[in-house]
């Protein structure tokens, strides 16, 4: 039996007893079927925060990775999760992470200063990606639904063909979903229904991972990231290229796909049509 | 050319990995292209749609998709390198450190909160006291914002922060003012000669307030969490808040605040006072002042007397004020004034609190003069409302009580179920006054007066204007607080409401107008 102990805890996950099934098991992340219908996911090594992640310290992970596999019950009861040869300490340690608010608005310069400021560093970053078929098809698609998204079945059909359409754990497509909820339900934008109300029955065509991710941005929840993105553009002095760059070290792509979709989305709620980057 | 579509099940590799293979795989003698994607349904469509598979192949989004077109005998050439590939460890980053924004206390006291002596904790119930022992081992305060923490573990922390004179504030703790700065649900209040220590969130509230009206100001004002003083946690805050404004050379007199304890804490926590060597103030609110008095100590009967009798021990020693103000002339002036503008019919109080402690005081004052007074949060002197959402007789209620606040905000941050019982009440023929506390400072509604004023005027005029019930508030706040006082009672009183600063001069007052139609 292996002791790990956990770094980050989502809000979410409750300390009060449940139980599940080890669903996927990646490389440096895993995700946890739940009998109440949840699903909760296993990180390591990544910075990444959410109301429904444990993230383990990269060491430990080393450990435990070999203790997981698919179908595997699991069980916690009092903050420690546990499954066959390994318990995971989430409660005594770990740091808790809840998801920020969402201000619900747009302020009265439509956030334009910090994004110009965020969509150099986005174009800089994204002239550095090589050229993938997956995630260059999602990006057109995402065009496609963002002019869409005022005509409900047009904006359904563009979103069955972006979910999980893209390379990774985590498509392009979902990523770019995910950043674009999150500016919607922080410009408080009618616009976030469309996508959440589209996006929902399409959760099981992509991977278990960003299920998660795409569930969460739809309750919405923010991931720390991404928040942290957002924040730093919101805010008059906020540290963008700090921000951005821990953003864009999550995944391959995955953290400038998410920055491409907050950028957009927040764009497009506050009505920059002169510079919406990815319409 | 029939390509190769083979999947892994419920295999992961980083997008980068997986570019890397597809290169070096299509890089194999007899291979024309190749591609290892996430099995996903838009994946695998825009494959079928580029034409690189023919048909859809049995797999899940978990699963991972190779595709590879060439010569048929190179097929399993490649094949065979894809899986010696994936079997790898996955590699390590590239050793680079970046700068992480702090995730933890430890974290934050190494950077962006260095100095720091106190943590302010605010998170789920179950997760509060491991983060409280965190802090505590810290060597830092602590303020528990959090309620529904277990009780043993309360106990747990606030053994261990006593320990080592360490203060725990909390849990369920609303408020405190520490070296000037106000903390959760507080008010700006000046620094002055006075301590206080308490129980109660709006009860610290009341008094900093009033000793800031009174010219006088505070060292700190130390919030204990409600359960405190219980026999099982013993007091262990007040006990250690005690013994840090007796060390104290700024504070010069000290104010304790909070429901009668059970007798042995209350001999612990007198005992602590006593030691401290400075004039005590005790507010055990419903205690009978023979109780506390015959312990030689002065004993405050209200909020209100608490802040007064301390002010004048700090400035003259001696400390004589009591809040009677039924015998005020001025206050019976305006009682009769109320009175008579009553229609036919209306004889109940219907009281609309947002802070528990003002609540429980108005109950306490009132319950010997209205024996059949009722109320969601009733004394053992007083009943328990039969509907919490329909008032009958003498009402008074705790709007903040969990009763109302399940699923919506605390009614001093968003007044909406307030405004809504307003108008109900109103609309009651038989309602005579409603009284309601206005509280202001940080962490309270921004403009509460703004959108009172207007509900009250609505209500009056539906229910009939003249001879409608009369409205009496007391504001708690400050001339320096965000909202300021003082705009805050002209924005009321031009909306016809009748306005205290004491939560016991506007139950005195109300106590007068039902004593005049009576009369």
């Amino acid at each position: 039996m292996i002791d790990v102990q956990a770094r980050d805890v989502g809000a979410d996950i409750a300390a009060s007893p449940f139980a599940g099934a080890v669903e996927a098991v990646f490389a440096h992340a895993c995700t946890v079927s739940l009998d109440d219908g949840r699903r909760l996911t296993l990180l390591a090594g990544s910075e990444e925060q959410g109301m429904r992640i444990i993230t383990a310290f990269a060491g430990e992970w080393g450990r435990l990775h070999p203790h997981l596999h698919v179908g595997r019950r699991v069980a916690a009861d009092r903050g420690v999760l546990s499954g066959s040869g390994f318990r995971i300490d989430y409660r005594r340690n770990a740091a808790l992470w809840q998801s920020p608010s969402f201000p619900g608005c747009v302020p009265a310069d439509g956030w334009r200063p910090g994004l110009l400021e965020a969509k150099a560093h986005l174009d800089a970053a994204m002239r550095g990606l090589a050229p993938e078929m997956t995630r260059t098809a999602a990006y057109l698609r995402f065009a496609d639904l963002c002019r869409k998204l005022h005509r409900r079945e047009a904006a359904d059909q563009a979103l069955h063909r972006l979910v999980g359409l893209g390379p990774g754990l985590t498509p392009s497509g979902d990523d770019l979903l995910c950043g674009l909820l999150g500016a919607l339900a922080a410009a408080g934008d009618a616009r976030f229904e469309t996508v959440r109300r589209g996006v929902m029955p399409h959760l099981d065509r992509t991977t278990s991972a960003s299920k998660d991710y795409l569930a969460q941005a739809c309750t919405p929840w923010w991931t720390g990231l991404l928040h942290g993105f957002f924040a730093a553009i919101a805010e008059p002095e906020g540290d963008i290229p700090g921000a951005f760059r821990r953003l864009a070290a999550r995944g391959h792509s995955s953290g400038i796909d998410q920055a491409a979709g907050l950028v957009t989305g927040l764009a497009l709620a506050a009505g920059h049509s002169d510079f919406i980057p990815l319409s | 050319m029939t390509p190769l579509v083979h999947f892994f099940p419920n295999m992961y590799r980083d997008s980068v990995a997986l570019m890397q293979l597809s290169t070096k795989i299509a890089q194999l003698p007899g291979i024309e292209a190749a591609s290892a994607q996430m099995a996903t349904d838009a994946n695998i469509d825009l494959m079928v749609e580029a034409g690189l598979i023919d048909q859809r192949p049995a797999a899940r989004p978990n699963d991972m998709l190779l595709v590879v077109r060439g010569e048929e005998a190179s097929l399993q050439t490649a094949l065979d390198f894809a899986e010696a590939a994936l079997s790898e460890k996955a590699k390590g980053g590239d050793g680079t450190v970046q700068k992480v924004p702090p995730r933890a206390i430890v974290m934050a006291l190494e950077d962006e909160a260095k100095g720091a002596n106190l943590a302010l904790i605010s998170t789920p119930g179950a997760f509060a006291a491991a983060e409280a022992m965190k802090a505590l081992k810290l060597g830092l305060d602590v303020m528990i914002f959090s309620d529904n923490v277990p009780v043993d573990e309360e106990i747990a922390i606030k053994r261990y922060g006593h320990a080592r004179n360490l203060l725990v504030m909390g849990p369920d703790c609303g408020t405190a003012i520490i070296n000037g700065v106000p903390l959760a649900f507080a008010n700006v209040v000046r620094k002055g000669g006075i301590g206080v220590v308490g129980a109660s969130g709006t009860g610290l509230q009341q008094v900093t307030c009033l000793i800031h009206q009174a010219g006088e100001g505070v060292t700190q004002a130390i919030g204990t969490g409600g359960h405190d003083l219980s026999e099982a946690v013993g007091g262990l805050t007040m006990l250690t808040a005690l013994k840090q404004l007796g060390g104290d050379p700024e504070t010069r007199v000290i104010v304790l605040i909070s429901k009668p304890p059970a007798k042995a804490v209350a001999d612990k926590v007198l005992a602590a006072a006593r030691a401290t060597g400075k004039p005590v103030v005790v507010c055990f609110l419903g205690a009978a002042l023979a109780d506390v008095e015959s312990r030689g100590f002065d004993c405050a009967l209200t909020l209100e007397e608490a802040a007064r009798r301390a002010v004048e021990a700090l400035k003259s020693g001696k400390a004589t004020f009591r809040s009677d103000h039924g015998a005020s002339a001025e206050l019976q002036g305006r009682a009769k004034r109320l009175a008579a503008s009553l229609g036919l019919g209306r004889k109940y109080l219907r009281g609309l609190y947002s802070g528990g402690t003002f609540c429980y005081e108005a109950l306490i004052l009132l319950q010997d003069v209205l024996p059949a007074l009722q109320s969601n949060t009733p004394t053992k002197q007083t009943a328990r409302m039969p509907d919490l959402w329909r008032s009958s007789g003498h009402t008074i209620m705790d709007l903040g009580d969990d009763d109302f606040t399940r699923g919506r905000p605390h009614p001093m941050i968003d007044p909406a179920l307030r405004l809504e019982r307003i108008s109900q009440e109103s609309a009651d023929a038989e309602t005579a006054i409603i009284l309601l506390d206005v509280v202001l400072g940080y962490g309270a509604h921004e403009n509460p007066a703004s959108v009172l004023a207007p509900a009250i005027e609505k209500a009056r005029a539906a229910a009939g204007g003249k001879g409608a019930p009369v409205f009496v508030a007391q504001i708690c706040g400050t001339d320096a607080d965000p909202q300021h006082m003082d705009r805050q009672a002209e924005i009321l009183r031009a909306a016809g409401v009748d306005v205290s600063f004491s939560n016991a001069e506007a139950v005195a007052l109300v106590r007068a107008v039902l004593e005049n139609i009576k009369g």
